[in-house]
Order: structure tokens, then C-alpha cells, then sequence
């Protein structure tokens, strides 16, 4: 066990060595940040200056050996657009997207779960077929797509919801949150609902393939037997049953749901990690990009290795083949 | 992986499909061409690459449906996604001769025209803006039609380009074995441990946008996924006997490779790479909605909903409404294609 987790670490580390070799020299490439930064006007002096300031007189070599020994102190460079260390200006938009990824996960199990147990329970007939052909389209529909008809339905024609930004927030534990106040939570229905659609169709299908699972064992004949209603048997038997697996699936989900985000929070105008990347695409401020990059290939490595952890732990099977290779 | 010597000339092995091989290897090859020559935008070769392109499709799939067309178009829904697959590839290939403005020259354009609902004429009455106008005037239908024609040309291109490499690869690290393919595999399984938007978001921030960019960022996002599967298929096609069978013939490793253990690897791919061409629609659409996909002169499906999507709160919704409702059409069909097809092609998962 030792064994196999310290050859796993090795390989993140080397993971990490790599993507930051490839981030690096990849955002390097585009574009001369010095336009950005500097008027048009301004004298090759002042141009020069500037240069100088931001390293980016030296050679690309040495500009990555600065780089490389500023991360190992966790300083991944200063944002040129908003002047603050790129690290603690993600760190700060991070709540905005974590939370936004919590609800839309709470979501997805309350849409999926009972669509599925349903489509499982009636597997045969037209609903269930209904709902597994309805959980297509939330596979295949784009993102951003539903969240602009969802933006054109409840806000612009119904103006039921805000279609903007976060609404007011609170201080909770030093994070600023929306979830906690009511015009907050009004402003993250839409995005949370247009993030949870594609995992609640994943839900929907997990459920419905355990649920087919457990209709057939031997604890719901039993029950059957028993007497119990129909609905008391779905809900309290089959669901304690099934819910195990999809908790497993949407745990490892929640670093995808934060990708996800990028597009929904740029729909949404939602201030979080992913419009700040996308913000810091457009206007070619590289310490973000690149710092984003780092800290979500971070992220991702510290899931992907919690995730192997947790099932050689489980699945003794996945060691002795770890082992051997 | 023994080294044989040839111990006679090679026996010429019998094949029915061997006509229709050659058929699917020569489209397979004009569809690839004819997109690399519409991507790379030559005018002069423009006409006859679409047409080559329009037959090459066909012939695919004809030679997909041999046989089994009668399972195919049971029911109706096969008949309006192929009808309507159909007509959107081809309002896209023929988009030049087809609609009524060529959105991009500028001298067609009237700035005056801009914003104009769905069914409003040009001043002097010579033509009709059917869905409308954009900001700048330009015609709303016209411009749908050349930005399908972008996000077919650059998915299609993309996943055959993928699939190559990733059969290549799978193909290769199952024969090779050993540390070749561990090395390999651990590629592709770190590859595809994280989200392929995140991926595709990660190379295009770092290439900027450009349509020959995305193209390249759809490949890398891609080619793990085939490399996967097809070593799956190639280590249990190997271990068949026809392998053991042109083993015992004496053939070269090359020609067992390429000439059966690859064409026996393929046919699982089609159903994959059927839906994979609307998963790369998608991841295409999503990432020029985002601004880092195609360039804006030569706007997908995602740019124009991006582009119009900045009117939609102010009631002007035709903008970016139309270009969506085109996106969804051409995803629902080839998804629901793909679903007719996969149950054709592979009865087992019908389950």
C-alpha cells in the first residue's frame, strides 16, 4: 500500500512538472501582453520600462526559471489587470464557483434520483422510455444553450428570476456567499439548474439501472410479501439501497462540475473562477491563466488520487494489479 | 510478437466485403481530403471538394447501411433524423450556392438593414430577411447556414483526424504490449481523467483561436478515447484464431496489423465516432461561445448564439434564438442517427 501511494505521488509530481512546462510555455506564446499594458502612445522608453518591470526583457528560459521558483513558494506571479497576486485573486472568486458547484450537485440528485427510480419502476412502459430518451437530450444539449433559454424563459419573458450576477451576499466564515440570503439564492437558481441538468441526466440513468437492480432482489419481495405499498417500498427500500453508488459517482463529479462552470458562469455573468479565466483569456492576462491552470490540474491530481486511494482501499482487486505494473 | 520468415508467397485470403473495404477506404480518404481542402480555404478547388465531400458521405454511408437498411428505418423516428440529417449536411456543404447573402462580403451588407425582426425586407424590397437580422446587418439564415457548415467541417475533420491517430496508437500499443503500452495507456488514462472542456479550455488559452487551432485542440481532446477503446478490441481480436491462422501463413507483422487485425478493430468505432461528431459539435459551439473557439470571420454555430446573445435581454431574440435552434437540430439528429445505428450495428446493447 505505501508502496503504490508513494509511486502515485511520484507520478503527480511528475504530472504536475509536466503541465507546468507545457502551461507556461503554451500561455507564453499568445499574444504581447505589452500591448495590453501599455497606452499606444507611450515612448519605447516607457515601453522598455514596463518590460523590464514584468521580466519580460530576459529570455524565455530564464522568465521559467523565475516562474518555476516563485510556484514552489505558491507565488504563481501577479495579475497584470487587477495588480493583486494571481493565487489569492482566484482563491477569492473560488467561493462564487464552489458554491454555485455544491448547489447545482444538490440539484442534479433531486431532479435525477426520483426521475430515475421512476423511469427504473417502470421500465417497460412509455414513461420510463420517455424519461431515458428525455435524459438524452441532457446529454446532448449544450450548456450554454440551456442556460440562455432558461435565461430567455424565467427572466426576460416571465421575470420570475434575476438572468445576472449574484445577487446580495453574506460573510460566512470569512467566505462571501449568496446561497445565504434570499436574493442571493434567487440569482443561483438558473446557473445551478443549468449545471446540474447534464449530471442530473447521469443520475437519472444511475438510478434507473440500480433500481432495475434492486426490484429484483430478494429484500423487495420480501417487502412485497409484506404488504407494503409500492411508493413505501421505492422510497424507503430501493432508494437507501441505490443511493450508495451515486453518491460515489457524484463525489468524483464535483471537479468536473467546476470545469462545467466556465461556461455556465460566463452565460450567468456569475463573478467565479470560470468567467475569471475566460475574462483573463480575453484580455491576455497570463499570471491567471496560468495560475488557474496549475491550481485546477492540482485539484483534478488531488481527486484522481484520493479517488485510486479510496479504491484500493475498497477493491483489493485494483492493488495486486497496481502492484504488479 | 515473433519474427516469422516468409515461407512462400502469401495466399490470397477471400474476402466478400473486400469491394466494399476498398469503397469505404477510398471515401473514408475524399471525405478527409476534401475537408482539408475546404478548412484550409482554397477558392479555387472549393466546388468540386464539395461535391467530392457530398459523395464520399454517402458512400460511407451506404456501405454502413448494406444489408441492414430495413433494421435501420424501422420506425419513424429513423426516417425524420436521417431526412433531417440529411438536409442540414447538405444546406451546409452547398451553403455558398444556397443562401440568399454571403454574410461575410462586406459590399452584400447594409448597416441600415441592422436588427431587423424575422420577415422584414431589405429597403428597396429585393430581398426578405426570413429570420432576421444581426447587428451589423447581416442576414440571419445566411449566416446559419455558413456557420453549420463551420461547426460540421471542423467536428467531422477533428474526429476522423482523432480516430486515425487513437487506432494508430491502440492498435500499436496492444501489438507492442509491454512497457510501450503501459507507458501508453497511462497517457491516455490521465488524459482522460479530466473533463475534455477543461482540457480544450487549457489548449486553447494557450494557442489562441483560430479554426486551424481548434481543430488541433478537438484531436488532442479526442484521441484518448479511441486509443482506449480500439486497444481494448485489438488485445481480444488478436487472441482470435484467423491471427493464429495468418500467423501460420507466414505473413509479415505489418500486413496482419494493417490488413486484419485494423479492419477488424474498426466497425466498433463507427457507432462511437457517430455520436463523438455531435459530443465535438458541442465542445466546439461551447468554446466559440466562450470567444476562444473559431475566429470571428469565420463564425460557428456557437459564436453567432455568443454573437447575438447580448440583444437577447432586450427582446431581440432571433439573433442568437435561430443559430441555437440550428445547433440543437443538427445534435438531435446525429445523436438520434447514432441511436438508430448503434442498435442496428451492435444488437448486444440493445439491452
Amino acid at each position: 500500500m505505501l508502496v503504490f501511494l508513494l509511486r502515485r505521488l511520484a507520478q503527480s509530481v511528475f504530472v504536475l512538472i509536466a503541465m507546468m512546462i507545457v502551461v507556461f510555455f503554451g500561455v507564453f506564446m499568445i499574444g504581447n501582453p505589452v500591448d495590453i499594458l501599455i497606452s499606444p502612445d507611450a515612448t519605447p522608453l516607457e515601453i522598455e520600462e514596463t518590460m523590464a518591470r514584468f521580466g519580460f526583457d530576459q529570455p524565455v528560459h530564464v522568465q521559467f526559471l523565475k516562474f518555476v521558483g516563485n510556484a514552489l513558494q505558491g507565488d504563481l506571479g501577479r495579475s497584470f489587470v487587477h495588480g493583486e497576486s494571481a493565487v489569492s485573486l482566484i482563491l477569492s472568486y473560488m467561493p462564487a464557483t464552489l458554491e454555485l458547484a455544491l448547489l447545482g450537485l444538490i440539484f442534479s440528485v433531486a431532479i435525477g434520483v426520483p426521475l430515475g427510480v421512476y423511469a427504473g419502476y417502470k421500465a417497460d412502459r412509455w414513461q420510463g422510455r420517455t424519461i431515458m430518451t428525455g435524459s438524452i437530450f441532457g446529454f446532448s444539449l449544450p450548456n450554454f444553450w440551456v442556460g440562455m433559454l432558461l435565461i430567455l424563459i424565467f427572466a426576460v419573458e416571465l421575470r420570475w428570476l434575476p438572468s445576472t450576477g449574484r445577487g446580495d451576499t453574506v460573510e460566512v466564515l470569512g467566505l462571501r456567499l449568496s446561497i445565504f440570503t434570499a436574493d442571493g439564492f434567487q440569482h443561483m437558481i438558473l446557473p445551478a439548474l443549468t449545471l446540474a441538468l447534464y449530471k442530473a441526466s447521469l443520475v437519472t440513468r444511475l438510478a434507473r439501472a440500480g433500481t432495475q437492480e434492486a426490484l429484483m432482489q430478494d429484500y423487495v419481495k420480501f417487502a412485497r410479501a409484506k404488504g407494503l405499498s409500492e411508493t413505501r417500498i421505492l422510497v424507503v427500500h430501493v432508494l437507501k439501497n441505490i443511493m450508495i453508488p451515486i453518491i460515489t459517482v457524484l463525489g468524483l463529479e464535483l471537479g468536473s462540475m467546476i470545469a462545467f462552470a466556465v461556461v455556465t458562469e460566463t452565460v450567468f455573468a456569475w463573478p467565479g473562477m470560470g468567467k475569471l479565466l475566460i475574462d483573463s483569456i480575453l484580455t491576455l492576462d497570463r499570471p491567471v491563466i496560468v495560475a488557474y491552470l496549475m491550481l485546477t490540474v492540482i485539484i483534478f491530481i488531488v481527486i484522481n488520487l484520493i479517488v485510486d486511494v479510496v479504491y484500493t482501499l475498497l477493491d483489493p482487486r485494483v492493488r495486486v494489479k497496481g502492484d504488479a505494473a | 510478437m515473433s519474427a516469422l520468415d516468409q515461407t512462400g508467397p502469401a495466399v490470397p485470403v477471400t474476402d466478400p466485403g473486400a469491394r466494399w473495404r476498398k469503397i469505404n477506404l477510398v471515401a473514408g480518404l475524399a471525405v478527409g481530403g476534401a475537408l482539408a481542402v475546404l478548412l484550409a480555404g482554397q477558392s479555387v478547388a472549393q466546388l468540386p471538394a464539395r461535391v467530392i465531400l457530398l459523395a464520399g458521405l454517402i458512400a460511407l454511408a451506404a456501405s454502413l447501411l448494406r444489408g441492414r437498411a430495413r433494421k435501420f428505418f424501422s420506425g419513424p423516428s429513423a426516417y425524420v433524423a436521417t431526412a433531417s440529417l440529411l438536409l442540414l449536411v447538405v444546406l451546409a456543404i452547398f451553403a455558398t450556392e444556397i443562401s440568399p447573402q454571403n454574410p461575410y462580403d462586406l459590399r452584400q451588407l447594409s448597416i441600415m438593414d441592422g436588427r431587423m425582426p424575422p420577415g422584414s425586407t431589405t429597403f428597396d424590397g429585393a430581398m426578405t430577411y426570413h429570420l432576421g437580422t444581426d447587428e451589423q446587418g447581416r442576414d440571419i439564415l445566411s449566416g446559419i447556414l455558413y456557420g453549420l457548415r463551420v461547426s460540421l467541417s471542423v467536428s467531422i475533420f477533428a474526429t476522423l483526424a482523432a480516430m486515425a491517430i487513437g487506432v494508430v496508437v491502440g492498435i500499436y500499443a496492444a501489438w507492442a504490449g509491454g512497457r510501450v503500452e503501459a507507458v501508453l495507456m497511462r497517457i491516455v488514462d490521465f488524459q482522460l481523467s479530466f473533463p475534455s472542456i477543461l482540457v480544450a479550455l487549457m489548449l486553447m488559452a494557450a494557442f489562441g483561436r483560430g479554426l486551424d487551432k481548434i481543430v488541433i485542440a478537438l484531436i488532442i481532446v479526442q484521441w484518448a478515447y479511441y486509443a482506449r477503446t480500439v486497444r481494448g478490441t485489438a488485445l481480444s481480436e488478436a487472441r482470435k484464431e484467423y491471427i493464429d491462422a495468418a500467423r501460420g501463413l507466414g505473413l509479415p507483422d505489418w500486413r496482419i496489423v494493417f490488413g486484419h487485425l485494423l479492419p477488424n478493430c474498426i466497425p466498433p468505432l463507427i457507432v462511437i465516432s457517430t455520436v463523438q461528431v455531435a459530443n465535438t459539435i458541442v465542445l466546439e459551439s461551447s468554446l466559440s461561445f466562450l470567444g476562444v473557439g473559431v475566429p470571428i470571420t469565420q463564425p460557428s454555430l456557437g459564436l453567432l448564439i455568443a454573437n447575438g446573445y447580448g440583444y437577447m435581454l432586450s427582446g431581440q431574440y432571433w439573433m442568437s434564438m435561430y443559430p441555437g435552434i440550428a445547433l440543437l437540430a443538427i445534435v438531435a439528429s446525429i445523436n438520434m442517427v447514432g441511436d438508430r445505428l448503434r442498435d442496428t450495428l451492435n444488437p448486444r446493447l440493445q439491452k
